[in-house]
């Protein structure tokens, strides 16, 4: 069996050995002479302790009864020794020890539209990223092991690591997950693909409370990358909803028709809704009627924050408790209370607020056309802004299904494709729309671009060629018949491209470019 | 042209209503080896960017209705199969992967534009808010960068 990268297990015999000296509160900025781990900015909390040869005196947020008390459905909180992991996991901090207190305040479009940037700063899964977006390091986790074929991936967890609502999580969470929601036809209708390999689906086996073990079809090495990037989290608290699922609880029916729902599926729903997605709108929001009734509020999270208000104006959150992770100098994190996130769907108006400081952190459906005005007023409003490279790109695509079989043939045909794509000024975009920080590129799925990737291939069909578009609209036999300076199909009906525009993703400055260019082949849109 | 919510955009594209469809679209590879939805009718999950609809349902449906993709769509879905078992950046993976970009270019279901810069906004009382390498929804957003130890200095 190969070992490839297995954070922990091996520290905890050296732990033994620490004094009782007090563990140096390191940053990522001052280490204070102290040594590296097996993986950056974080420990595990024996590999710490060793590490220092000293003892991490854990403390908790003075005001975690308070927020306790808003999670309903939550009891009293015991002591801190009883609501962490006995195997915590120490991040060191980048730049101070933190305080404790405030509120985050965020701005999203609506429910379930804009709100993956906000819902990323409570995020949990088995592994992470590291911000070399490199390596990827234990978090829910503490370690991992392959096989040698890629066939059989085993997690191992955090003894003694708790729900927000203080149950115990551990290797059965992950099984009902993947069993009872992800590949249970009743809540999901389909599997997505990220739960299966080549189409097949994985035996997940428990091993024991702490070790899960997920054996694949067939090799899959970019499965452990999979659970470091992904919304979707590898576990959802089996005692909680387990109460509601035929599978689990032979009352399921019975315990949910007793809250007010119609069976023990539609529970499910209420509270994990039919994917992954973690913004499924709580009870509080999508049952308001039954809510009062029902065992909590929201579904107990292993996230550093739980919901305990939402309505269509936003959503309140409170630290959990029970969160995982300690700073080095034993203090438990999150260190901010609490959170709050405001609903705005007009883009003028959340640009107002961020001018007006109203908000802790955004990047989400930022477009570069705010950046003037938000770098103008960066010292005035206290708040500061950076440019990074996005990885997606805008991008068109027609509807080669489309219900309009005329459109269907023209849309279908790939020289129709390319002679919009070599339309395109994408150098007048890049000036216009990016202020000529951009790179013009084809559409390749993979970004960054790989070294497997050609310049060919990556600038293939982008130039600016209006003479080869008009060409190739020529050979397909779209022509003007009605003289008014636009082609019209093969068949002779008008060709009018109905173009609507999310600007969560894209600039519509972009988009009136790019209509004004394929109008200038003659290729008409409203 | 009409702007509208992201939620009338995706609605109105999962109904097959629209003629073009406009949105961001890529993934790193770290994504997409272990995610195949940019590489299979669709050509992506209901949040984002997809075309063809009718082939995503004949997929979907084993054929019993939705209309038939065209060959080179079933060797994408072959092919990411073989990428995503295969070790990333081996010969064997870079062959794969050099081919499954030939097709996705030589098909243009897809059509980019610039890859860009964007804004990212911190407040400066936030404290412990590092720097990111990329403005992007890939590594999903902030996760990277541990904002469990950010805090607020007011």
């Amino acid at each position: 069996m190969k070992v490839l990268l297995y954070s922990g297990v091996a520290f905890v015999a050296l732990a033994s050995a620490a004094s009782a000296a007090v563990c140096p509160a390191v940053t990522v900025g001052d280490m204070m002479g102290f040594e590296a781990g097996a993986f950056p900015q974080q420990y595990e909390l024996a590999e710490f302790e060793a590490l220092g040869n000293c003892t991490v005196e854990f403390s908790a947020n003075p005001a975690s009864d308070d927020l306790n008390a808003r999670i309903r459905g939550n009891g009293p909180l015991p002591p801190l020794a009883d609501r962490l992991p006995s195997e915590p996991l120490v991040v060191a901090p980048y730049d101070s020890i933190g305080s404790y207190g405030g509120t985050l305040d965020a701005l999203s479009n609506a429910t379930e539209s804009g709100t993956s940037d906000f819902m990323s700063i409570r995020h949990v899964n088995l592994v992470r990223y590291s911000d070399d977006l490199q390596t990827i390091v234990p978090m829910i986790a503490k370690g991992w092991e392959w096989n040698d074929d890629f066939t059989q991936l085993t997690f191992f967890l955090r003894e003694g690591h708790k729900w927000s609502d203080g149950s115990p999580f551990g290797a059965r969470d992950v099984k009902f997950w993947y069993d009872n929601l992800a590949t249970d036809s009743n809540v999901r209708e389909l599997p997505k693909d990220y739960v299966l390999v080549a189409g097949e689906v994985m035996d997940v086996v428990v091993i024991d409370d702490t070790t899960i073990q997920f054996n694949l079809p067939s090799p899959k090495p970019g499965l452990l990358s999979h659970f470091a990037n992904h919304y979707a989290q590898a576990f959802q608290p089996m005692d909680f909803l387990g109460q509601f699922h035929p599978d689990i609880d032979p009352n399921a029916d019975a315990n949910a028709q007793a809250v007010g729902f119609e069976s023990g599926y539609d529970a499910i729903k209420g509270y994990y809704g039919n994917s992954d997605w973690m913004d499924t709108p709580t009870p509080m929001l999508a049952h308001p009627d039954l809510v009062a009734g029902l065992p909590a509020d929201t579904v107990p999270t292993l996230e550093s924050y739980i919901i305990t208000r939402e309505n269509t104006e936003g959503r309140h959150l409170v630290a959990n408790p029970y969160y995982f992770q300690v700073d080095t100098s034993g203090q438990q994190l999150p260190y901010i209370n609490e959170q709050d996130e405001l609903f705005v769907g007009e883009s003028e108006v959340r640009l107002l607020k961020l001018i007006n400081s109203e908000v802790d952190y955004k990047s989400q459906a930022l477009n570069l056309d705010y950046a003037p005005l938000l770098l103008e007023n960066q010292e005035k409003g206290n708040f500061t802004i950076e440019l990074k490279p996005e990885i997606s790109i805008g991008a068109f695509a027609f509807n080669v299904t489309s219900e309009n079989l005329a459109k269907r043939e023209v849309f279908g045909d790939v020289r129709f494709r390319r002679a919009m794509s070599v339309a395109m000024n994408r150098d007048e975009i890049n000036e216009v729309v990016f202020f000529g920080l951009g790179q013009p590129t084809q559409y390749i799925a993979f970004s960054p671009t790989p070294s497997f990737v050609s310049k060919e291939l990556e600038m293939a069909y982008a130039q600016f060629d209006p003479d080869m578009a008009n060409a190739l609209l020529d050979e397909m036999g779209m022509m003007d018949l009605d003289g008014d300076g636009m082609r019209e199909m093969p068949n002779g009906e008008k060709l009018v491209l109905n173009m609507q525009v999310a600007t969560q993703a894209v600039s519509i400055k972009m988009v009136e470019l790019v209509g004004q260019n394929w109008r200038e082949v003659g290729i008409d849109k409203r | 042209m009409k702007e509208v919510t992201t939620d009338e955009f995706r609605s109105a594209m999962s109904s097959n209503q629209l003629d073009v469809m406009i949105y961001a679209k890529g993934q790193p590879l770290a994504v997409i080896l272990g995610v195949s939805e940019l590489f299979q009718p669709p050509y992506d999950n209901y949040f984002n960017l997809r075309a063809g609809m009718l082939w995503g349902e004949y997929i979907d449906t084993d054929g019993a209705s939705g209309v038939k993709p065209p060959e080179y769509a079933y060797e994408l879905m072959a092919d990411i199969n073989l990428f995503q078992a295969a070790i990333a950046g081996s010969d064997e993976s870079n062959e794969i992967g050099a081919r499954m970009v030939q097709n996705i270019v030589d098909s243009m279901l897809f059509i980019g534009t610039v890859k860009a810069v964007a804004p990212i906004y911190h407040n400066n009382d936030l404290k412990n808010f590092t720097e990111f390498k990329t403005q992007s929804y890939a590594y999903y957003r902030t996760y990277p960068y541990r904002a469990s130890q950010w805090w607020l200095d007011e």
